[in-house]
């Protein structure tokens, strides 16, 4: 997209903004500064502490973002060119980048991790992202959703490092460099998942919570856009390049010697 | 939004989900497609490559033939100038010989042809000369007699013209 686009297109959002102000005045006006802590950051059956909950709109998103990514994979894949057009083009940077970093990273076994690492990395990208688009939400902004991904990259971590070194010396691995440092390994262990988690739910939510304190204070109009911009684009798209970069530095260290 | 509830089940659940279709429907087919053309593209440069170095050898071999030749006509073309040169030298010579020998001839007989005319012109006159001056005396003139004298005017005239 040229600059003229651009600007005609951020044009036309401060029109439509500006308009949405005015016919709805009331409604939008937002409460005051005490009452942040009660702001609904994500509409899900807040009240509910119990187990069995489902958040609704979370779902929702996260099947929005599914649909996104089937369904412009499905775009890109249908009919493959030698030649690549603009969504064929756009996956084969990211199919092609995430080979060579898994390849680098994990030794030419490591292709088989590709599927995983590359979802993982569309999945969050475009949720991230989503929360750019006015009145949708990053699935991410929900702790379940980056605490998901958190257990299943674990999951294949430690199924790695299983299948790789034997049952055995992935147990012994705990013990180095010696058997009194056996807990401190399995907190590490854990602080590992939990700063992965947080990261990216913590970077998201922020952004959310901070574009949503400057759009009460400037009205929804112009400085959102840019803030949306940074936390949306900016940060979402590298904090899932850094879940994703993680994922895979931990399966590397799990499965070497 | 911090609770933890069935929502991270749902989260793991879609992923797995995510990755096995993602996995069908946009991984494997563009690795796969990916590498096809990776290796295509290394095959035509291979191919370009070999078609390059072929293209070098025939230009050499071109080029050592294109020598060759020209040589071979420079050569032609020497020993052509050169026998062209002594033959035109001898046709030259020939024809050179032959218009002396005509010009000589011709030259012989004008002399032959003026030398009778001279002794023709002169014996005409003789006659005309005795002619004249038995018609200017009124009387016949011997012609023995003037021949000597008329002839020996006739050399003095001769010699002055």
């Amino acid at each position: 997209m040229t600059g003229k686009k651009i600007l005609i297109l951020a044009g036309v959002i401060l029109i439509v903004e500006i308009v949405l102000l005015m016919v709805f005045k009331q409604e939008m006006s937002l409460p005051d500064f005490q009452d942040v802590p009660k702001w609904n950051l994500v509409k899900t059956a807040e009240n509910e502490t119990t187990f069995l909950a489902l958040n609704k709109v979370t779902v929702v998103m996260m099947l929005i973002v599914d649909v996104l990514i089937i369904t412009m994979a499905y775009l890109a894949t249908r009919s493959l060119r030698q030649v690549p057009g603009k969504i064929q083009s756009f996956f084969e940077i990211i199919v092609d980048l995430f080979s060579d970093l898994v390849t680098q990273t994990l030794g030419e076994n490591g292709r088989r991790h590709l599927p995983m690492l590359g979802s993982l990395f569309l999945f969050l990208w475009i949720s991230n992202i989503i929360g750019s688009i006015p009145f949708a939400e990053e699935p991410t902004r929900d702790l379940n959703v980056p605490i998901g991904h958190m257990l299943a990259v674990l999951t294949v971590v430690h199924f790695e490092a299983i299948r790789i070194k034997g049952l055995k010396a992935y147990l012994m691995s705990y013990n180095e460099p010696f058997i009194v440092m056996m807990p401190l390994n399995v907190i590490g262990e854990i602080a590992k998942g939990v700063s992965l988690a947080f990261r990216l739910f913590g970077n998201i939510l922020g952004g959310a919570i901070i574009v949503m304190v400057i759009s009460y204070l400037a009205r929804y109009v112009v400085l959102p856009a840019g803030l949306n911009m940074f936390f949306g684009i900016f940060v979402g798209t590298i904090q899932a390049f850094v879940f994703t970069m993680l994922g895979m530095t931990y399966i590397a260290v799990a499965i070497a010697d | 939004m911090i609770n933890i509830n069935l929502t991270t089940v749902f989260t793991i659940l879609n992923f797995v989900f995510l990755i096995y279709i993602l996995k069908a429907i946009l991984f494997k087919p563009l690795t796969k497609f990916l590498d096809d053309r990776a290796k295509t593209i290394e095959e035509s440069l291979r191919l370009a490559e070999e078609n390059r170095q072929r293209a070098e050898d025939m230009k050499t071999e071109h080029d050592q033939i294109i020598m060759e030749a020209r040589t071979k006509a420079s050569e032609i073309i020497d020993s052509a100038m050169v026998n062209a040169s002594k033959e035109s030298r001898e046709v030259l010579a020939e024809a050179r010989e032959k218009a002396q020998v005509t010009v000589d001839s011709a030259k012989e007989e004008i002399m032959m042809e003026a030398e009778r005319i001279k002794q023709d012109l002169r014996r005409e006159v003789a006659a005309m000369s005795v002619s004249l001056a038995g018609k200017v005396l009124s009387r016949e003139i011997r012609e023995e007699d003037h021949k000597e004298l008329i002839s020996k005017s006739l050399d003095v005239m001769g010699h002055r013209n």
